[in-house]
């Protein structure tokens, strides 16, 4: 990387040039706007005056290290940015004002006195335009992107609150597990391990599985009291789900209530449509549904406990390795440094438990019960439309059967009619045959596309 | 001195933010695949494209790319300059894609054998015809190439020469994660539970696990990579294409899990279709394997043993030094491989 006052000229000119790009640009496409030459009017004696200073300060030596050795020159030129920042921010919010246009920067250069250095006017200027970056990449990027784009700025910032203390450690060789844990939580390292593979974090798994089993034996309890067939009967099931729902207070078990409290609101119009002769069918699918879904959120937590213990040597070891080097170099490493580091260490144990025989078939379980609460639901929403014109799933596999049943009786009567066509004309296998394609289109090369049915999917590579 | 690197970093972020800012303001269109082609040929969602050539043809026989139904062929065509079509093209072949369209619940029951005998026999019958030749250049991309095999031992005489790219023929394999995973797939509970189809993301979400931090490290990376345009262009380029992943249809993907990745009864020469067997000693026309040797999705162990087991004479192996993707769209690929790709089916053009 190039170092010096040059250097940061140099920065300082490229963003210039961008706004006076972006002002220009707005300039052409919007009528009554003042004409670019302001803007060039203003940069160029600018960009002399800089020159003069330059040139003065080349006068008197030592270049590089003019920060240290001429203050009083460095202060000055300090101030010519003050002022090229204040200026140009007056001419740029002028014209951006009438057109209530938004753009990264603007927000960021006041026209208070500069009372600090100038790198920290810089610093401002460049965490608005991360900012701005950021929503223009999230912008450019495609829908089911979007969410692993999100969710790894919400890990970088979440792993940055423990920079900080993680440069000590480094500096100081703290690396033992105790140490790193009083540090980093390990509420905190769930967090972050979670944001890592994308999944919400349960918290005690143990307690979990307690708070499950006691669920399904209050639910046996309340279902033996139960009149199955009755009004009376729904009545008693939902409200045993909504009652438990409310008092369960684990963590872990949170997201069943929710799920209870969905299902509960909406069932309950589903009943409205479905009729009273499918209450009893819908009621026993939708014990099948909450059973199903605790199974889920059990086998995820396990699954996600033995992730989580993988890892969890993954810092102290990352800290220690910085530590040797430090102790060599003295460089602190720049936060992404380490952050690339961690993430490196992490994928490092997490692989060792995704090669082992226990996670394959834990993984497949997981799968297996997901897919399992899906499907329940289909059901569910079935039985309810039942006595509906709609077509439901069960009627569109049979037209899937018969489509594809079709194509095969057609794709062989192709094949019949080519052999008799062929032996007609003598028996070639080149010959042409009504299976000659229609005239070529051209198509045009367009970016492909989801269809909209297959859209509904934008949450992961 | 401490000042001094914390404003060395500070300008070298003041650097890249400016020249990102910049570059990502001049965007306005993610493009790929961008190759002039023509729809030569339509079977409900498939489709057959012919690619335009500038240059002079260097050989007579097209060569047919079958691509996976996982993702997407645009991959071949990510952009100009990173383009495995773009290269056989101005390398003088004639050179024609299957795009298998996105598949839906219409397509649940859609099998195999329609896939092979149906799509690609009906591809490959097509271009036979329209040209006047007795067989074609099968070039089969990963799953695609799987397909290709089977097709060019059940139909030997209608394939000139067969290359595979990074694909799979022996499943039994313990490096690879996906091999090891879908061993315990229930996947008849897969299948049915999602009814009929298993969506795109689904799929995504087990890739992603092979190597769980390769997206942090994308995003990490983004800094340096929105420095500068081409390789901005190629990130979101890149991005649109992972994005965009087909669902798949139920019982190919039954079948394709278990008579492979369980059963691994292709290399055992125990694989029926159509009634059929498919026995690799029956391809006999000149095969060229290629493999990446830092492949994490299809190692090079599943893919090699094609070469072994093939009855060709004329037969070689080619490694890749790169990952899967690097197969497609890295420098190396553009600049040697392709290249040499192209260079293998000329010469066996005669």
């Amino acid at each position: 990387m190039k170092k010096g006052i040059d250097e940061m000229m140099e920065n300082q000119k490229k963003a210039f040039d961008s706004w006076k790009d972006w002002s220009d640009q707005w300039m052409k496409s919007m009528p009554g706007m003042t004409p670019p030459s302001s803007g060039k009017d203003f940069f160029v004696p600018w960009m002399e005056m800089q020159q003069k200073w330059m040139d003065e300060t080349m006068k008197m030596g030592n270049l590089k290290g003019s920060t240290e050795s001429m203050p009083e020159q460095w202060k000055t030129w300090m101030d010519m940015q003050s002022q090229a920042s204040e200026k140009w921010m007056d001419f740029y919010r002028e014209q951006a004002k009438q057109f209530g246009v938004s753009v990264p920067g603007i927000s960021s250069f006041t026209k208070a006195p500069f009372v600090e250095m100038g790198p920290k006017q810089w610093q401002t200027w460049m965490e608005e335009s991360n900012k701005w970056l950021k929503e223009n990449i999230l912008e450019k990027i495609p829908a089911n992107m979007k969410p692993h784009y999100q969710n790894f700025t919400v890990l970088y910032d979440e792993m940055a609150k423990y920079w900080e203390g993680v440069q000590r450690m480094i500096q100081f060789g703290s690396f033992s597990k105790g140490t790193t844990d009083q540090f980093f939580t390990p509420e905190a390292y769930r967090r972050v391990v979670g944001l890592f593979l994308g999944f919400k974090p349960v918290d005690n798994v143990a307690k979990l599985v307690e708070d499950v089993n006691r669920f399904f034996e209050d639910y046996i309890a309340s279902m033996q009291k139960m009149t199955p067939g009755t009004h009376d009967f729904m009545d008693s099931f939902t409200r045993f789900f909504r009652d438990w729902g409310r008092q369960s207070g684990h963590p872990g078990l949170q997201a069943v209530a929710e799920v209870t409290n969905m299902m509960e609101k909406g069932i309950n119009s589903l009943y409205h449509v479905a009729g009273p002769s499918e209450e009893l069918a819908m009621a026993k699918l939708l014990k099948d549904v909450q059973f199903a879904y605790t199974g889920f959120v059990m086998k995820s937590a396990e699954m996600q406990q033995i992730l989580l213990d993988a890892g969890q040597f993954a810092l102290p070891d990352t800290i220690k390795s910085f530590y040797d080097e430090f102790q060599e170099t003295k460089k602190m490493p720049n936060y992404t440094e380490f952050f690339n580091r961690y993430a490196n260490h992490l994928e490092d144990y997490l692989l060792e438990v995704l090669e082992s025989d226990e996670y394959s078939i834990l993984q497949a379980n997981v799968s297996k019960s997901g897919i399992a609460v899906k499907a329940k639901m289909d059901e569910l929403i079935e039985l309810a439309f039942d006595d509906f014109p709609f077509l439901m799933k069960s009627f569109a596999d049979e037209v899937a059967q018969e489509n594809t049943s079709l194509r095969r009786k057609v794709r062989d009567l192709e094949t019949r009619l080519y052999a008799i066509e062929s032996t007609f004309h003598g028996g070639s296998a080149m010959q042409k045959t009504t299976a000659e394609p229609p005239k070529p289109k051209a198509e045009a090369p367009k970016p492909a596309t989801r269809k909209a049915s297959n859209s509904k999917k934008t949450t992961a590579k | 001195m401490a000042e001094q690197h914390i404003s060395d970093q500070l300008l070298q972020q003041v650097d890249t933010a400016t020249d990102a800012i910049r570059n990502i303001s001049d965007i306005n269109t993610i493009d790929i695949a961008t190759a002039e082609r023509d729809v030569v040929w339509q079977d409900g969602k498939v489709k057959l494209y012919h690619f335009k050539r500038e240059g002079k043809a260097k050989a007579k026989t097209p060569v047919l790319i079958v691509y996976a139904l996982v993702n997407r062929w645009e991959m071949m065509d990510l952009q100009p300059n990173r383009s495995f079509v773009r290269k056989l093209l101005s390398e003088g072949m004639d050179v024609y894609v299957i795009d298998w369209g996105y598949a839906s619940r219409l397509d649940r029951y859609k099998t195999i054998e329609d896939y092979i005998m149906g799509n690609i026999g009906d591809c490959v019958d097509y271009i036979r015809r329209k040209d006047q030749i007795p067989s074609v250049n099968l070039l089969g991309v990963c799953q695609g190439g799987t397909f290709s095999v089977i097709y060019s031992s059940l139909f030997p005489e209608k394939v000139k020469n067969l290359a595979t790219l990074v694909t799979p023929v022996d499943f039994d394999n313990k490096q690879g994660l996906l091999f090891k995973w879908a061993k315990d797939l229930d996947v008849d509970a897969m299948v049915d539970g999602f009814g009929g189809v298993i969506p795109g993301e689904f799929l995504n979400t087990g890739f992603d696990m092979l190597k769980p931090m390769n997206k942090t490290r994308k995003y990490l990376s983004l800094p340096d990579t929105l420095k500068e345009k081409d390789k901005l262009m190629n990130f979101l380029r890149m991005e649109k294409w992972v994005a965009d992943s087909p669902d798949q249809a139920g019982e190919t993907y039954r079948q394709f899990i278990k008579d492979f990745y369980q059963k691994n009864l292709l290399i055992k020469g125990e694989f029926v279709l159509a009634g059929r067997k498919v026995d690799l000693k029956n391809i006999t026309m000149p095969v060229l394997t290629i493999y990446a040797k830092e492949d994490h999705i299809v190692p090079p162990d599943t893919t090699k043993p094609l070469h072994e087991k093939v009855g060709s004479k004329d037969k070689e192996l080619m490694e890749f030094p790169g990952g899967h993707i690097g197969v497609f769209v890295g420098a190396r690929s553009q600049s040697i491989l392709s290249p040499a790709v192209a260079s293998w089916y000329i010469k066996r053009d005669a």
